[in-house]
């Protein structure tokens, strides 16, 4: 029973010894294999992430119309016969670092996150890379790590194929500050 | 026992719930919610979307109309005979598209400007998207008519349009188009040298890459009674940079003036053309 107080005590503290960092503004950028004819690529700065360092839990959400092509036609087919983001209009990830506690971050880290891509309505377990800092008082990380569009369920035609690659690079870097 | 099986249990509830509460406090974000896509190609078939290029993107476009399909084997249901017109359109800003064309029916050169002055936006804002567009055509057949001068002016003619869509859903878009066209001289003393139509067009479609689309032109004071209205149903199909549209139309004129006032092919008589329209874009 008292185990049970212990539990519900945290349960409902925890919130409150949270030492959250969050960001409105991180970055997320991808790139379509450059062996292909066309190469895709494309950035969103207005990803939103935040951070708990008290527990290692982690959380991205990306709105997908705010993903920003060179060429315009390009974004519009992203929008509308790719990522279909009127259907699924964002994508999230959910995570915990692997290694907990997290390490003191007085030198740059890398760790390994684990958690759940929610995109194009799929849901993927997946692990990856990312490289945690200090950066004058402000959490800093960034990761780089392959998608496959297969895994989402985004489906590129034949007639494309050749021209546009099923592995996607993706870059994120967010500096993050103390909620 | 119990006691743990529950404790770890509330523990990955607690991580779930954690987990989600951190999303939650990024909030829904802004995002630009213009809407995309309202009609594939910046035509219907015959007549203009509101659609347009971006800034300093160029789109070259390839119509082809071929000969009435009830014409027979000997010109093999039209085939052998095609009308043609070639265009570049070009973004010099955003909202704003210069063009330059020219037609096989009667060796006309067009040029033309094509504004955006209000775009859809999901949400708060905007319901429709509308664009204006006028354009001038130009006959450059050589004089015959030793009775007439051959005046620059009475070579010309123009359309201004209103074009205001909306795009309902993910898959259905209607456009009206009030059209007014101006020509300088007409054939006959009877006919109207002014006169207005309105057009509706619709997209519907059937896949991602897919749509069917349909284009109706009705004129108000019909200029000549031998002239029917515009009708047009086709398919338009896209592959990246590529718009293919594949449609059948009772109209062999691919620029207003001809198709909105001057189309003699009579569904019922199976006077219909065969053609496509082919889109590239360079950017």
């Amino acid at each position: 029973m008292r185990l049970l107080s212990v539990a519900l005590f945290l349960f409902t503290v925890s919130p409150i010894l949270a030492q959250k960092y969050i960001t409105r503004a991180a970055e997320v950028s991808f790139l379509s294999d450059t062996d292909a004819i066309e190469v895709v690529a494309a950035k969103n700065d207005q990803v939103g992430a935040v951070i708990d360092l008290s527990n290692g839990d982690l959380a991205f959400q990306v709105q997908m119309r705010a993903f920003h092509f060179k060429i315009a036609l390009m974004e519009e087919h992203f929008n509308e016969n790719y990522v279909e983001s009127d259907r699924f209009p964002k994508a999230t990830f959910r995570g915990r670092f692997v290694d907990l506690p997290l390490p003191n971050l007085l030198t740059e880290q890398e760790l390994s996150v684990k958690g759940v891509m929610d995109m194009h309505g799929v849901q993927k377990e997946m692990t990856f890379a990312v490289v945690l800092s200090w950066q004058d008082g402000s959490l800093q990380g960034t990761s780089s790590f392959d998608l496959r569009c297969s895994d989402f369920n985004i489906e590129i035609p034949k007639i494309v194929s050749d021209k546009i690659s099923n592995e996607i690079q993706v870059t994120v870097k967010a500096l993050l500050t103390k909620l | 026992m119990k006691k743990i099986t529950l404790l770890s249990l509330l523990l990955l509830v607690n991580t779930l719930k954690a987990q989600n509460e951190l999303l939650s406090l990024l909030g829904d974000q802004e995002v630009n919610q213009e809407v995309y896509g309202t009609f594939k190609g910046t035509k219907v078939i015959n007549g203009q979307s509101v659609e347009m290029p971006s800034q300093s993107a160029l789109f070259f476009i390839i119509e082809h109309r071929f000969g009435t399909i009830n014409s027979g084997a000997y010109e093999l249901w039209g085939l052998d005979q095609a009308s043609m017109r070639m265009s570049f359109e070009y973004g010099v800003r955003e909202g704003v598209v210069l063009g330059v064309a020219r037609n096989t029916f009667q060796k006309t050169y067009e040029t033309s400007i094509k504004t955006r002055l209000l775009r859809q936006k999901e949400g708060a804002g905007s319901r429709v998207s509308i664009a204006t567009y006028h354009a001038a055509f130009i006959n450059s057949m050589r004089h015959i008519d030793s009775d007439r001068e051959d005046l620059f002016r009475s070579r010309l003619s123009y359309v201004h349009q209103v074009l205001i869509a909306r795009k309902f859903n993910r898959a259905f878009s209607l456009q009206f188009s009030p059209t007014l066209i101006v020509r300088n001289l007409v054939s006959l003393t009877s006919m109207n040298n002014n006169y207005m139509a309105m057009g509706v067009g619709a997209r519907y479609k059937l896949s991602n890459r897919v749509s069917l689309n349909g284009e109706y032109f009705y004129q108000f004071d019909r200029p000549y009674e031998d002239f029917e209205n515009s009708l047009s149903l086709g398919f338009d199909i896209e592959t990246g940079g590529h718009v293919f549209q594949l449609h059948l139309t009772n109209s062999q004129g691919m620029f207003e003036r001809a198709f909105v006032g001057e189309t003699r092919g009579k569904w019922s008589d199976g006077d219909i053309y065969f053609g496509f329209n082919i889109s590239r874009v360079f950017q």
